[in-house]
């Protein structure tokens, strides 16, 4: 087995990227610390979590940390691995959703409470603006402010960031453009559900809503799962080296840099992120990571396999849903607390203990995930 | 001299409460949540909500001043709350809803929507003169305009002379500036009847505070009648 990768220069070459892109990121890592701690970008933890014994602390803790990752990954693979055909879409997805993440960690940080005017407002002042350009925004706009209404109904509400229902409106922008490219770019092999047993299901047109389903499914789950110091660094090190491994199997080289260059930078971020971390990831890591993980899988036509390749992201997902539903209809908690983390947190695990016990599992379904793939 | 009760299962229901602090919803807005978190919790509720506060903060139950932990975790009764759970009746209608769709979740969720205004109903109770009232029964004060000055208390006591009610007694959930940070929640007093002629908030309350609320607002002495 040794002799047959020794000295194959794509490996190589994706090691390289791989420590290449740690070093880097280790080596301005200290900077991107002095800069959070300087402009104090910390964000209120938030009010349900700020008594939680060991979260007292957390407040302190800067956000935006995820930046690390996010530029070490983008101007390595422009400098180094700019191509066309396969890194340029990746990385522009990833910034998009690094970009909404930033808006809504720096809303957070530095912004104030955020009002949505009533409908009701909106037509009174359609009616009696003084400004006469003012009335035809208004009139414009309407429809966003219906759709704004609309979702608040729904209860998306916060006081200050970026609303539930601009979140996902950008998020599905998001996952539009992956879809774009990987249904008209890629071209026709990218049109198949790969399902174990079953073999390739061809869906045409279908894939691309499924596309933008699965980004913006991943993107909030990596976000969800970003919740304790280190576990989605941890989690994301195991996801990325995976698809570093399955990309390069199936012969997708630029890919496989683009991977092993985010394993290099997550390995630095999850160094400064263990307890007790240095800086948290922020918005602007876990929604640009949680992109990039989608689209890489998808890339590479891992459309099944992505559910074990993200495991414990959307376990992490999906307990939210199930808590907000039994809060809803069985009008009680079904977790102690989600995400899931927290669950496991209060019935007892220290936080380390559940950080690692995470990983370890995480690390079991990547294997299987792999190991699905390459049968 | 007969002295009436509320019933037994409603008097346990008192009795759960009575250790419990003032919480509504107005200041706070949560939304979408469990009636424990916005002040509508039953006694069971808010006894789950405390082990998992314990749980959550890591405390020692037997050290923690479980009131403080209470209001400093947004978690308490309101007045309106506290009568629903005391009366246990569910089939009450929303007529306030603001629209269709919020008068279907209201039904589903009535403790969640309930407040004074829909006690104060028609379509919920209905008014009855002063010598029938009964354990039971309940004065809703309803500010005009003003949601924060409206209230409800219900008599969980009633002592009659001659058949005619003479003392009133009523408990009910709220926080007065007297309390203090944390000693709001639960409150009882009595209102002595001089004459069943004249309205209630002609008779001797012992709680000044509340009959200079009641004289602020619309108050009305009612009967639930949804089952």
């Amino acid at each position: 087995m040794i002799e047959t990768v020794a000295g194959s220069p794509e490996l190589l070459k994706t090691l390289v990227f791989l420590l290449g892109s740690c070093v880097i990121a280790f080596a301005w890592a200290p900077l991107l610390t002095h800069f959070l701690y300087r402009f104090n970008v910390v964000k209120g933890v938030k009010v349900e979590l700020n008594n939680v014994g060991e979260h007292s602390t957390k407040g302190a803790t800067p956000v935006m940390g995820g930046l690390l990752v996010i530029i070490t990954v983008s101007v390595i693979t422009f400098l180094f691995n700019w191509t066309q055909s396969f890194t340029y879409f990746p990385i522009g997805v990833m910034l998009f959703g690094a970009l909404l993440g930033a808006l809504d960690d720096l809303l957070n940080v530095y912004g104030s409470k955020r009002r949505i005017r009533s409908l009701r407002h909106t037509l009174t002042l359609i009616r009696v603006h003084q400004n006469f350009s003012a009335r035809v925004w208004l009139i414009i706009t309407l429809p966003w402010a219906v759709f704004k209404r609309f979702a608040l109904f729904f209860g998306s509400h916060t006081g200050r960031g970026v609303y539930v229902h601009e979140k996902l409106l950008l998020q599905f922008i998001a996952g539009a453009m992956a879809a774009w490219w990987i249904y008209f770019k890629l071209g026709v092999a990218w049109h198949y559900i790969s399902i174990p047993l079953l073999g390739n299901i061809e869906i045409g047109w279908l894939i691309i809503p499924f596309i933008i389903l699965v980004v913006m499914f991943t993107a909030n789950a990596v976000n969800i799962a970003d919740g304790m110091d280190g576990l989605a660094g941890g989690m994301l090190i195991t996801t990325f080296g995976a698809l570093t491994f399955l990309s390069s199997m199936s012969g997708f080289q630029e890919l496989a840099l683009l991977n092993a260059t985010t394993v290099g930078s997550l390995i630095a971020y999850t160094y400064f992120n263990i307890k007790p971390a240095r800086f948290i990831m922020g918005d602007v890591g876990s929604l640009g990571l949680g992109s990039l993980l989608a689209i890489n899988a998808l890339a590479i036509g891992e459309n099944f396999t992505l559910i074990f390749l993200g495991f414990m992201f959307y376990v992490e997902a999906v307990t939210v849903i199930i808590q907000v539903a039994g809060k809803h209809i069985l009008k009680r908690r079904i977790f102690l607390m989600a995400p899931i983390h927290h669950h496991f947190e209060l019935s007892g695990w220290s936080e380390e203990k559940t950080i690692m016990r995470f990983w370890l599992i995480h690390l079991i379904f990547v294997i299987l995930g792999v190991w699905i793939t390459l049968q | 001299m007969i002295t009436k009760r509320i019933s037994d299962s409603s008097v346990h229901v008192i009795e759960q409460y009575k250790n419990i602090p003032y919480f509504n919803n107005r200041r706070t807005s949560v939304r979408a949540a469990l009636p424990v978190e916005i002040g509508k919790g039953s006694p069971k509720e808010i006894h789950e909500e405390i082990e998992f506060l314990l749980k959550k903060n890591k405390l020692d139950p037997q050290t923690t001043d479980i009131r403080k932990l209470l209001v400093e975790s947004n978690i308490g009764i309101d007045c309106s709350g506290f009568v629903y759970h005391v009366l246990q009746k569910t089939n009450y209608s929303f007529p306030y809803a603001g629209n269709f769709i919020r008068k279907i979740i209201a039904k589903f969720r009535p403790v969640s929507n309930i407040d004074v205004r829909t006690f104060a109903h028609d379509a919920n109770s209905k008014i009855i003169p002063l010598r029938d009232v009964q354990p039971g029964d309940i004065v809703t004060m309803v500010g005009n305009g003003d949601a924060s000055r409206n209230h409800i208390i219900i008599f969980d006591q009633i002592e009659y002379q001659n058949d005619i009610p003479s003392v009133l007694h009523y408990v009910h959930s709220v926080a007065i500036p007297e309390d203090g940070l944390y000693n709001h929640g639960f409150h009882e007093g009595k209102i002595e009847i001089i004459n069943t002629d004249k309205p209630l908030t002609d008779q001797i309350w012992s709680e000044t505070y509340l009959r200079d609320r009641a004289l602020q607002t619309t108050c009305e002495l009612r009967r639930v009648v949804v089952s």
